[in-house]
């Protein structure tokens, strides 16, 4: 007997505070059942009325909804605010142990995450290729170690910098600077369990066909290297360019790696000054040198989140009369291939989930100009639908240098011209989950 | 009492992977102006602070003390143990020894410049000291920044060159000597032309890095050690040398190619072989590059690194060609060998005198929108001032056939000399609007200026240039300011002294772009022609000047400038700005220097292409 489409959709926005954690429940008529999808689980920043145990609290929401069984997981990048829930601990009570009992069927990661993929480490060849693929993979891995190096730095940091170069620098490694390895190695093993997929661009994933019957993914980001040299206008350096970029990483990994293991002792035996015993005609110089270390490590923190951000999975999914759109923390280098293959099919999505928690750049205004369901008339019939998973007053970036997230002009945009629902609304009660529900016969 | 005139210092040859055949690093020890020290090396126009800020730790420097007086200046570092891992031990893993090589190497470099220009040469941001960090950061990178008034090394992991192949060892740029000088070059070339890092032109974007390469490769070559630690490397790997004497070289060997492959692509594998892809494969690329005259033309060279390796290529054609002319000048015994000693001490010393000229020319350039050609006059022209008759070294003639090689030609003859800037009396246009041909400029009025002032004081030589504004092609309309007015006595190596007052000027012309094709310019038909692609309402802003050399009667040599309303260069430069998204992003400013010195190598993901829309 053929399975009927679902009629309804529920969307559980958790408030996660600055990070993502979205569960799609799709519900079918007859014995199918709801099926279940968590789409990211982590933070880095809770919401202001959080409990200590926030994380938990949701895990344990997500165990109440879904009973026994959760089919998919997409972690749709490697940073801390969309995977750090998936962590576990020896006692078994961590919330990544409490998602993993759930058993789930699918594990979705982008392409950049499979590890054991082979690595072609002998250099640039002419034209774009599979070995940028791999310089991408090696640079992203290397990044790392500089995080964990970054986050020491900023302890001695000038106040402001060090706060946003330890912001940053978590989401890569975690406060404790240990590479979120619990949550990559949970994220792993449940694949393992069930099964797999590491995607990219255009990929098929046939188990969603099953797990989820009349409902389209379409895998929309991030395009591999070799992916995008089909792109109009593109740079013939841009080969050598991802060398040079994976070089740059490898080096610094590896200065990294030399820093923590020298343990502040470059030279030993050498005298030093005690700190706050500097000469006085050498406290100016050593004040600037800190600062600009400061701007500087800042400048790298934030490229190595803008290229972690670009691994993010870019989900269109289609089920029944509506479609939604789950871009995790994806910028321009990641959407470009999508918007100049896939203008036409994010023309009518109902529901874009807001890329980067509210930060101008992930929202491509190629990509908002193109929502065709925009209306700055609040009544207009199928209005299109914004969900935002932030904080209020975030750690990231700063509103002097219009850096800010989320950023105000985007914010400003969303609820002029969309129905914007954000987790910030959770904050004044300290609720922890919004629901959102769609019908998905409705034209 | 006697004060010694300078002070010996030992500093390493050009970095940690050069050694001798005992497995001892190759060091040298020079000569820097003698002063009093303080701690630090603390000095007159350099103080060295070693702070490291990825560890927040400072080092404590060596007791002034130690150093020695100004009647017996003492060198700290002057003999080590004879056992060779000691020996390299000391100088690796003491960093007071890492602050005495860049306070040396510094001040050397400094003193190679004042010395080529005749006067004292200022830092850009307007102190007197230049602070210098020889373990600033644990990154592999080095740079000058004018906004801390300092320089800055950093160190990283290397993977070890050579017998030490593999093992990962802490590689410290403050001890690549070709580092700290490039960094004190640009040090130096923001102090006397600080335009030059304003957007403009490609070859003036990569004027900055050529030059300061120049500088490095020519300091590290012009010590002898070093020289000779390359030629018996390329002896060493010559089939002849076993047939030949010990201690002579076959003129077989001399040539510019052979020279090229067995000294400086010797050498050059030594150049940064740790930071490939940081510094030393620029330097190597410079020395492996083919003349072609077609090359600037190249997508590749477009690129700001790229083509400063033209430039680099270029001038070492040069040097390598006037050595080899002058040694084939010299005596030889019946085999057609010269001692290598020779060969040693004409290659450090032709390295030095291309410095000097290199160096020199600087005073000969505009001060705004460079391009090589400029450049090539301005060696030509300040070495026929100081050094007319060049037929002993024919450096003049080697310089112009290599530029030409790369296709890089003087942008100025004068009575058949190639390469010669032109008198100002003989320059064009002045009169006449809105024509196509040229008037002869009235003669040059001093009646209402004094010798003795326009060899010291700006607002004279401001009075000169506005009652000469016709006959000098100034603009009026433009803001002008006489930046500089430096008296100078340059003294060759031959002892050829030239006296000579420098000033240098600037014009701004800040128009709507709209406004562009409609200026009013002397001598030209038509205005500037408004670029593809950008908006008729941008505020541009257009840019002149130049360099005066008066000599030492107080009349005008040479006017060597850019006109603020030249229209096919202005036209060419805001092209470039339009093309390279110059108007679409806020400029760079201090942080430029420690782009740049990323050299190729980058921390942001290449985007393929610009989004076409973005948030306003």
């Amino acid at each position: 007997m053929a399975i009927t489409p679902p009629h309804e959709l529920t969307l559980r926005c958790y408030g996660v505070g600055f990070g993502d954690c979205f569960l799609l429940t799709f519900h079918y008529k007859g014995t199918t059942g709801d099926r279940h999808m968590l789409i990211d689980f982590g933070c880095t920043q809770k919401p202001p009325k959080a409990g200590t145990n926030l994380m938990n609290a949701i895990a344990k929401d997500i165990t109440t909804v879904v009973g026994s069984k959760l089919h998919a997981v997409v972690a749709t990048h490697r940073h801390t605010d969309h995977i750090s829930g998936f962590a576990t601990n020896t006692k078994g009570d961590a919330p990544g142990d409490v998602i993993g009992a759930l058993n789930p069927d699918l594990v979705i990661q982008p392409w950049t995450e499979k590890l054991s993929a082979p690595i072609d480490s002998k250099g640039p060849k002419k034209g774009l290729s599979l070995a940028a693929n791999d310089a991408l993979r090696i640079a992203l891995q290397r990044m790392q170690d500089v995080a964990a190096m970054s986050l020491r730095e900023a302890e001695h940091l000038p106040k402001l910098l060090g706060s946003e170069v330890k912001f940053i620098s978590a989401d890569f490694v975690g406060e404790k600077g240990v590479k979120n390895l619990s949550a990559v190695k949970q994220l792993a093993k449940m694949g393992k369990k069930g099964k797999a997929a590491y995607v990219q661009y255009g990929s098929k994933v046939p188990l969603l066909k099953t797990l989820f019957p009349g409902v389209t993914f379409d895998v929309l980001g991030p395009p591999t290297i070799a992916q995008k040299k089909d792109v109009a206008d593109q740079n013939p350096r841009n080969a050598d360019e991802y060398w040079h970029f994976a070089r740059f990483w490898g080096v610094s990994a590896s200065t990294a790696r030399m820093a923590t293991a020298l343990d502040g002792k470059l030279f030993p035996g050498a005298a030093v000054y005690k700190r706050g015993g500097f000469p006085v005609q050498a406290r100016w110089f050593a004040s600037r040198l800190r600062t600009g270390r400061g701007q500087h490590l800042l400048r790298i923190v934030r490229a190595m989140d803008d290229a972690m951000n670009n691994t993010s999975v870019i989900l269109l999914i289609t089920a029944g009369t509506k479609k939604l759109l789950f871009p995790g923390d994806a910028q321009w280098e990641n959407w470009e291939h999508a918007l100049t293959h896939n203008l036409k099919d994010l023309e009518d999505v109902d529901v874009y989930k807001v890329g980067h928690h509210g930060s101008l750049n992930a929202t491509p205004k190629t990509l908002w100009n193109n929502f065709k369901k925009k209306s700055k008339k609040k009544t207009t019939a199928n209005r299109l639908t914004t969900v935002m998973s932030t904080v209020t007053d975030s750690k990231h970036g700063d509103p002097e240098h219009d850096s800010e997230v989320p950023r105000e002009k985007l914010v400003t945009a969303l609820r002029s011209f969309s129905t914007l629902r954000t987790t910030q609304e959770l904050e004044a009660d300290g609720d922890l989950v919004m629901k959102i529900t769609f019908d998905l016969t409705k034209a | 009492m006697t004060i010694q005139p300078s002070r010996p210092l030992t500093i390493l040859g050009q970095d940690p992977s050069l050694r001798h055949p005992d497995g001892k690093i190759v060091t040298a020890q020079i000569l820097v102006p003698n002063e009093q020290l303080s701690a630090g090396p603390h000095g007159y126009r350099v103080q060295v602070i070693d702070y490291d800020s990825s560890l927040h730790q400072m080092y404590v420097p060596l007791e002034p003390a130690s150093m020695g007086t100004i009647d017996d200046p003492v060198d700290p570092f002057a003999n080590g143990p004879s056992d060779p891992d000691a020996f390299n031990a000391r100088l690796l893993y003491d960093p007071r020894f890492h602050a005495q090589n860049v306070y040396a190497i510094v001040m050397r470099t400094l003193a190679h410049f004042e010395r080529a220009l005749g006067r004292r040469v200022s830092w850009e941001f307007g102190g007197h000291q230049l602070k210098v960090a020889p373990h600033a950061f644990a990154e592999a990178n080095a740079y000058y920044s004018p906004k801390d008034e300092g320089l800055l090394f950093g160190y990283f992991a290397g993977q070890g060159v050579g017998k030490r192949a593999g093992k990962e060892t802490t590689v410290f740029n403050c001890l690549s000597h070709d580092i700290v000088a490039h960094e004190t070059a640009h040090a130096l070339l923001g102090g006397l032309r600080p335009r030059y890092m304003e957007p403009s032109t490609p070859d003036q974007a990569a004027f900055h890095e050529g030059f300061a390469d120049i500088v490095a490769l020519l300091s590290v070559f012009s010590i002898p050690t070093v020289v000779e630690y390359a030629v018996r490397t390329a002896l060493a790997n010559t089939k002849a040398a076993a047939k030949g004497k010990a201690g002579m070289m076959s003129l077989a060997h001399l040539t510019v190619g052979a020279l090229k492959r067995g000294i400086l692509l010797g050498l050059g594998e030594q150049f940064g072989e740790e930071l490939s892809g940081i510094h030393g494969s620029s330097l190597r690329r410079s020395v492996e590059l083919e003349p072609s005259p077609t090359l600037l033309n190249e997508d590749e060279y477009r690129e700001e690194h790229r083509r400063g390796e033209v430039l680099v290529a270029a001038l070492l054609q040069g040097f390598l060609s006037a050595l080899t002319m002058r040694l084939s000048t010299l005596g030889r015994d019946s085999g057609n060998q010269l001692p290598e000693t020779r060969v040693v001490e004409e290659g450090a010393d032709i390295a030095e005198r291309m410095l000097t000229m290199a160096i020199r020319a600087l005073d000969y350039m505009p001060t705004t929108d460079i391009e090589f050609g400029d450049y090539v006059c301005a060696l030509v022209t300040s070495d026929i001032e100081i050094r007319p008759d060049d037929s002993r070294y024919e450096m003049r003639a080697s310089i112009l056939a290599a530029f030409s090689s790369f296709g890089i030609e003087p942008t100025s003859s004068f009575k058949g000399v190639k390469g010669l800037w032109k008198p100002p009396v003989a320059q064009a246009p002045v009169s006449g609007r809105k024509t196509k041909k040229a008037k002869t400029s009235p003669p040059l009025n001093y009646s209402f200026v004094h010798r003795e002032a326009l060899q010291r004081d700006r607002d004279e030589v401001f009075r000169f240039l506005w009652d000469n504004r016709v006959a000098l092609g100034l603009c009026e309309q433009a803001y002008t300011e006489v930046c500089n007015v430096l008296p100078c006595l340059r003294v060759d190596q031959d002892g050829f002294t030239l006296r000579e007052t420098v000033a240098d000027y600037i014009q701004i012309l800040t128009v709507r772009a709209y406004e562009l094709p409609n200026l009013e310019i002397p001598g030209s038909a038509r205005g500037i022609t408004l670029p593809e692609g950008l908006s008729s309402r941008a505020v541009v802003r257009l840019l002149g000047g130049g360099a005066l050399l008066f000599d030492e009667f107080g009349k005008l040599k040479y006017h060597i400038r850019n006109n603020v309303l030249e229209p096919k260069r202005q036209g060419r430069r805001l092209k470039h700005l339009v093309e390279s998204g110059f108007f679409d992003q806020p400029r760079f400013g201090a942080e430029r220097y420690a782009r740049l010195h990323l050299k190729g190598m980058r921390p942001d993901q290449p985007a393929f292409r610009k989004e076409p829309s973005t948030w306003r």
